[in-house]
């Protein structure tokens, strides 16, 4: 059997694929670069604060010294929950939050110090709502996922040689060629990784409209009961006490669940009468989230919610999260999805340069493209050398200093100067930011976490100097 | 452990023959070897989930065979040093913006990928899934994770279209009809 796609069949295909790609280039661009430092999160967040320190061992009683602390520190009343961030293999930490303010859990249970991580949030933040109000982000992100699908369907109409070139990778002088078979070969082999990236990304903004739809047709526009089905009905408990007994339910869970993974207590409709304990707790064998043991606030049992033996289509709903971030497993797999996640950035960024480059002329938008790729990341870490040295938030930084370097960047005629000149810029701030961190955290830096991440940043450098020093051997300044 | 590293073996080995497949002048010989590679493909994600189960051990046969191919064309690849002369193309200083119809037509266009082709995705989504018989949960699940790519389909039969109406008009009745279905029955 041969397959096979007419020219005219591909020609549209082409030109639909151009159309998306440039009509979600620079967002796209972004969602795919902060996702891919998103993945590693958990890292940043203790990288941040390497003073605070990592504990995997708590015992209950711990944990319900310091929620009792946080509750007399919030004058005995929250007004939405209370959550407890467990410690665990890849954040080992415990943390509390509640009405916007969060604490890191000292090991003998007293509240250390708030929570500060304004260098990964900027990047979270990114990569969730592009800054945005989280609504409105959350939305126009999760459309980048239905678009990425659009362009993954192109994608395959649109490449005719897709078996005749599955291998092929040309280096050398012809920069349009490597970079047309950079983003064939990564884009086709990592296809699975990137539809499920797509579809998976769509959920979180968009899925209540689709469950809209779906309790309309099914439930009678009855929604909760719809939420019911999926999530598991609320329920109802009356005259608890005010302060929960988190020790005792946490002993508990080890008798009823002793080969999962505690990660959060929540406390529901905290400090009123109708409070109750949700433990979220992870099976390891599993993708779901976690499974979430109820209690009452005596530390009594009540039930699961029942993800972990649930139907097929809820823990797939329930699945998403992990799968998109690549939460689960060794550390390893962290690594695997941030590398495949920086190969859908340099997907989006070589689409964009072969546009480019077919178009035979240079003018403003080649210049605001570099400026794009490479003032993303100079503006990220001048943002988190700013955070470091002088406590500055880092979101207004960032977009002031991407605004400027775009300025720079238009006003520069010549794109190879704009080009190298951005990579020197960016070389230098990689090697800048480390040595800042390790400066202003010493000597709490001298831990394995915060090592790792210094000298990645050290390596990172050499990477781009590395590039750049390929494209002035290539002639670029002759 | 030991089936991890079988697994990982066998899909290195997978990647190994479909590349010797890829090579070969020989059309029988590739056929054997793509045949190999893909029963070596399967004995991995086996292996994958055996030792970790179906869930994750899918997801490590994916990552690992896409890690492993990119790693392959990396060091097969070709150094081509022609002698290319480096074009400097001269700058053009201004845009050349696009006339007033031009840009309505393209917001328009947007606008159709964005919303039209979203709502008559989901729409047709939530009829096509609850006609299936299957419990409602799983029906919303295979919605929620299927949807995605019927608006990409739509948004890329949208933009591929030369004839732009007809797009728009059939997506825009595929939303009317499963409105209506949905909605009426």
């Amino acid at each position: 059997m041969k397959i096979s796609i007419s020219p005219n069949a591909n020609k549209n295909a082409l030109k639909s694929h151009a159309w998306v790609g440039l009509a979600v280039s620079v967002l796209m661009y972004w969602v795919c670069f902060s996702g891919a430092l998103s993945v590693f999160s958990q890292e940043l967040l203790r990288w941040e604060q390497p003073h605070v320190a990592d504990n995997l061992d708590y015992s209950p009683a711990t944990i319900q010294a310091a929620y009792e602390q946080f509750l007399t520190m919030q004058g005995g009343s929250a007004e939405g929950d209370i959550v407890v961030r467990l410690p665990t293999q890849d954040l080992p930490r415990a943390r509390i939050s509640a009405d916007g303010e969060v604490w890191n859990i000292a090991p003998d249970g007293s509240l250390s110090e708030p929570s500060s991580t304004p260098i990964t949030d900027l990047i979270v933040d990114l990569h969730v709502a592009l800054h945005l109000p989280e609504d409105t982000g959350m939305m126009i992100v999760s459309m980048l996922g239905a678009m990425l699908s659009a362009l993954i369907i192109s994608g395959i109409i649109a490449h005719r040689r897709i078996f005749k070139d599955a291998f092929r990778l040309r280096t050398g002088n012809n920069e349009q060629l490597t970079q047309g078979d950079l983003h064939n070969r990564m884009s086709v082999w990592g296809l699975p990784f990137h539809l499920m990236i797509a579809l998976t990304g769509v959920y979180f903004g968009l899925a209540s409209f689709l469950t809209s739809f779906y309790a309309d047709a099914l439930y009678a526009g009855n929604k909760m009961d719809l939420f019911a089905d999926i999530y598991g009905s609320s329920i109802q408990v009356e005259a608890q006490p005010q302060i929960a007994n988190i020790a005792g339910a946490l002993t508990e869970l080890d008798r009823i669940a002793p080969n999962t993974q505690p990660i959060f207590v929540t406390l529901e409709n905290a400090t009123r009468d109708s409070q109750y304990i949700l433990l979220s707790s992870q099976h390891m064998d599993k993708l779901i989230y976690a499974e979430q043991y109820r209690f009452d606030s005596h530390g009594n049992y009540i039930n699961k919610v029942g993800y972990s033996d649930g139907k097929a289509g809820q823990q797939a709903i329930f699945s998403v999260y992990r799968i998109h971030f690549g939460h689960f497993g060794p550390e390893a797999m962290k690594i695997f999805f941030g590398l495949m996640g920086f190969a859908l950035t340099i997907i989006s960024v070589t689409g964009i340069n072969l546009w480019l480059a077919k178009r035979q002329k240079q003018d403003i938008l080649n210049q605001l493209w570099v400026g794009i790729v490479w003032g993303t990341p100079i503006a990220m870490v001048i943002a988190a050398i700013a955070s470091l040295l002088f406590g500055l938030a880092t979101k207004p930084v960032f977009w002031v200093i991407l605004t400027a370097v775009l300025v720079g960047a238009l006003r520069q005629q010549v794109l190879v100067k704009t080009h190298l000149g951005l990579l020197k810029m960016l070389t230098i701030l990689l090697v800048i930011l480390p040595v800042t961190h390790a400066v202003v955290h010493y000597p709490d830096v001298m831990v394995l976490n915060s090592l790792v991440i210094d000298v990645a940043f050290v390596v990172f450098a050499a990477c781009v100097w590395r590039y750049r020093d390929s494209r002035i051997r290539k002639g670029w300044l002759s | 452990m030991m089936l991890s590293l079988a697994a990982f073996a066998g899909s290195a080995f997978a990647v190994g023959m479909f590349y010797t497949a890829w090579r070969t002048q020989q059309p029988a010989t590739g056929q054997i070897m793509k045949g190999l590679a893909v029963v070596l493909m399967l004995v991995s994600l086996w292996l994958w989930s055996y030792e970790h189960g179906p869930e994750l051990g899918t997801c490590y046969a994916v990552v690992a065979f896409s890690l492993q191919a990119w790693s392959w064309i990396y060091v097969a690849r070709q150094r081509i040093d022609k002698n290319i002369k480096r074009v400097v193309l001269p700058f053009e200083s201004g845009m050349q913006w696009p006339g007033v119809n031009n840009i309505t037509l393209r917001l328009l266009k947007a606008a159709a990928v964005i919303f039209l082709c979203a709502v008559s995705a989901m729409l047709l989504t939530v009829v096509w899934t609850t006609a299936l018989p299957m419990n409602k949960v799983n029906q919303i699940a295979l919605g929620i994770y299927t949807m995605p790519v019927l608006w990409g389909a739509f948004v890329y039969w949208l933009c591929a279209d030369n004839t732009e109406w007809r797009p728009v008009l059939s997506v825009s009745l595929i939303g009317v009809l499963s409105y209506l279905l949905i909605y009426s029955v």
